[in-house]
């Protein structure tokens, strides 16, 4: 089968930057029914093509862009786009996921999917307009920020019609922390070092105009979906504080639960007054907005009034805020100019937080010298140092260029010890709240497949599921039990990462799908809606059960892809501060830690939910064999890599 | 969508929609009042107007009292905050008394025992980011 039907647009687009040479093909429906879309085509593409020979930042690398299969419809809040490459931060599979506009554009341009491969001699971008595919000289883009990028692309084009993908000047430096932003500073393909790759091949935007359209099958079972979803989110309770807040919301959670991980991942409490949700809403905020098509809206823009960043407008995550405590950082206006600095260089501010925060601990423990930061005060607390190590980073000037390598790398080649203090995962920084305490959270960080990461999975089911579902779903009703369950808790950890995996096929927002205030609504939306969507755009009759098993399918593809570049159990496993110090500051988690025992037994329960070995954590034959990854399983057992 | 009959706003006594009861405990001195302080974060301070509040409750009292109270006094808003439409408490809710965390999935949450003096802070116990 091939060509447009649905919600697909119809073709593959590949563009080889060493020779310049522009593919089309038609898109395989039986292939885009399997993988669905997004980091579904991203994951398989990425293993058919880059194998454990290529490094992530040699031209053989790819660098594939996919929306997800429902962004371009009318679906509400499908509108996440996913970048997939070897990631120079871990050295395994990598991606990142982005709102924006570019995405639906891609589509409408008549492409579900943009590969690029091979690396350009000198900047360039690419122009796609259509049928019409240029590679163009970026002399006069090099150097500008992601702001001044888009907004250069969208006067040469004669258009604000157009979408862009850009990366700032960390990107252009390799720097292994650098992202990709869509349409100037809208969304962020954050995490893994995806901006470094795009650098490494001299490519410094993608230009897109679409005039085209997206298909929906059955516009009466759309219609009926569209009605029953914003029937579950007018009566969960987790929607208006997003709403109200945006994600700054999550600071409440944080300060109740005591795990803010402020200091380098050391302080459970931390002096966060100034950073309340209410203090940015009615002081900074000048703007509440949404992604496209999203009913929740939770997007935030913030504006300094005066003082020494007067003027600074920008957006702003919860994460930026969280992270800024990692570095002891609680003056709300640094914490806007941060996020200022980091969307114009391209920096993730996740990896940036805990690499800052990393540099403070070496500087305090007299690991990193005065003469080493050249006269900074790498203090924790010292925004100013914050906001000058961030630009050296970005332009790997000095200590940045050391630090411009992320927190592992940096680490080794401090040696005298560093490496306790880089809190990481398979090289990829940690995020979101400390994991001490609370077990399966700190399982969930080790096993993502792209490093430490929150959004991987939703071990967060079990602070909404009752022990009853606990025991119906995950066959105990331990788990439901945040503080002391383990039975059960691998399997739901197992089940919500391929839960949450769907919204990255579908292209559909994690906090308006993914997350919930009880398990009925949260399962109603991110398997049934979710899947009745794709099915009303698509005319098809995919089962919520193969919708769970194309998210397994996806993740399973990934585990694969660092299976083979040697990854096992050893990897799945979180820094040793968690099990060893215990979290201080006061607060309710005082004294806390990750209990070894407890970790061990929940990742044995989640490899065998998994159909992995339990011992080497490597898949079984017959486990990818179940989910059609036959050709995978082959290749693993050809490299005695199957578990 | 078609909602569901609402239960009557009802005492501590009252059997709730998923059959559960609250546990009373022993030891209350019944019929007198009592304050406790509330501290409530979004969406629950949207639907009472305040972030912060006293409540006079008669002993014996127990979360589940509190609950009632807060829907008797702020009406279906309250109410669509706190029960799903099956008429199951939220259990997602995590009330911290005077500091102590009782996660609303624990079993027989409801029935924990209120004193006077009390400060119950209400939050929806989802990290999510």
């Amino acid at each position: 089968m091939a060509g447009k039907k649905g919600s697909y647009a119809g073709k593959i687009l590949r563009v080889d930057l060493s020779s310049g040479k522009v593919e089309k093909r038609d898109l395989d429906l039986e292939f885009a029914h399997k993988y669905i879309g997004g980091r579904g085509f991203g994951s398989r593409v990425l293993y058919n093509e880059v194998p454990p020979e290529v490094g992530p930042l040699d031209p053989a690398n790819r660098l594939i862009f996919t929306p997800g299969a429902l962004f371009g419809t009318a679906v509400p809040a499908a509108s996440r786009t996913t970048a997939t490459a070897k990631s120079p931060a871990t050295d395994m599979f990598g991606d990142g996921h982005s709102s924006g506009h570019w995405g639906s554009l891609l589509k409408s341009a008549g492409y579900d999917q943009l590969i690029i491969q091979g690396a350009a001699e000198k900047p360039v971008y690419l122009w796609i307009d259509n049928d019409k595919v240029e590679i163009r000289d970026a002399k006069h883009l090099w150097g500008k920020s992601n702001m001044e990028t888009n907004e250069s692309l969208l006067e040469t084009h004669g258009s604000r019609e157009i979408g862009t993908l850009s990366i700032g000047p960390a990107g252009e430096k390799k720097v292994r922390l650098a992202c990709v932003f869509s349409d100037g500073i809208m969304g962020t393909f954050a995490r893994t070092g995806i901006g470094a790759v795009m650098g490494s091949k001299n490519l410094k935007a993608v230009a897109t105009r679409g005039t085209g359209d997206v298909g929906i099958a059955d516009i009466a079972a759309f219609k009926k979906a569209y009605q029953d979803y914003l029937q579950v989110i007018s009566v969960d309770p987790y929607v208006p504080p997003a709403t109200k807040y945006g994600t700054c919301r999550f600071m409440y959670h944080r300060v109740k639960f005591g795990i803010h991980g402020a200091n380098n991942w050391r302080l459970g409490d931390f002096d966060w007054r100034p950073l309340d949700p209410e203090v940015f809403r009615s002081d900074y905020q000048i703007k509440a907005s949404a992604c496209p098509m999203c009913p929740v809206r939770c997007r935030r823009e913030y504006r300094i009034p005066a003082g020494k960043y007067a003027g600074t407008v920008t957006k702003l995550e919860w994460e930026t805020i969280a992270r800024c405590m990692t570095c002891g950082v609680n003056d709300p206006e640094a914490v806007i100019y941060f996020s200022h600095l980091c969307n114009q260089y391209g920096l993730d501010v996740e990896g940036m937080g805990d690499t800052i925060a990393f540099a403070m601990e070496c500087f305090e423990k007299g690991l990193i010298s005065a003469k080493e930061t050249e006269g900074l005060n790498l203090a924790f607390g010292n925004s100013d140092a914050l906001m000058e190590i961030t630009r050296k980073i970005a332009y790997r000037e000095g200590l940045g260029d050391l630090l411009a390598e992320g927190t592992l790398r940096a680490a080794r080649a401090i040696g005298k010890g560093a490496e306790k203090y880089a809190m990481q995962v398979k090289g990829s920084e940690m995020s979101a709240g400390d994991p001490r305490g609370m077990p399966v959270r700190a399982v969930s960080y080790a096993t993502s497949t792209r490093g430490s990461d929150h959004l991987r999975s939703n071990p967060y089911v079990e602070e909404l599921i009752t022990p009853d579902e606990g025991l119906q779903h995950f066959g105990s009703r331990e788990a439901a039990d945040i503080f002391q369950g383990i039975k059960g808790k691998g399997k739901l950890l197992a089940w919500s990462e391929n839960f949450v995996t769907i919204g990255d096929l579908l292209g559909l927002c994690k906090f308006a799908y993914y997350r919930s205030a009880t398990f009925g609504y949260l399962r109603r939306k991110g398997v049934e809606l979710a899947t009745r969507f794709y099915n009303a755009c698509n005319g098809t009759r995919l089962s919520e059960e193969e919708m769970l098993e194309a998210g397994e399918r996806a993740f399973n593809l990934e585990k694969a892809f660092n299976v083979r570049e040697g990854a096992g159990r050893e990897k799945d496993i979180i820094p040793e501060r968690f099990f060893k110090e215990a979290l201080a500051g006061g607060g309710p988690s005082n004294g806390a830690v990750v209990d070894r025992e407890k970790f061990d037994l929940i990742l044995d329960e989640y490899y065998g939910s998994r159909g992995w070995n339990e011992k080497t954590g490597l898949p079984k034959k017959e486990t990818l064999e179940k989910l059609g990854l036959a050709d995978i399983a082959a290749d693993l057992q050809q490299r005695n890599r199957l578990g | 969508m078609v909602w569901p009959t609402l239960p009557r706003i009802c005492s501590s006594e009252t059997v709730w929609g998923n059959g559960s009861r609250p546990r009373i405990q022993a030891g209350f001195r019944k019929g007198l009042s009592m304050i406790v302080r509330l501290k409530l974060f979004s969406p629950l301070s949207d639907a009472a107007g305040a972030s912060e509040l006293t409540l006079a409750l008669k002993e014996p009292a127990t979360l589940q009292t509190v609950v009632d109270t807060l829907i008797a006094r702020f009406g279906e808003q309250m109410k669509r905050h706190l029960y799903d439409l099956d008429d199951r408490i939220i259990p997602s809710w995590a009330v911290f008394l005077n500091h102590e965390i009782i996660p609303l999935n624990r079993p027989n949450a409801l029935g924990t025992e209120i004193v006077a003096g009390d400060e119950l802070s209400f939050i929806l116990n989802i990290a999510g980011g």
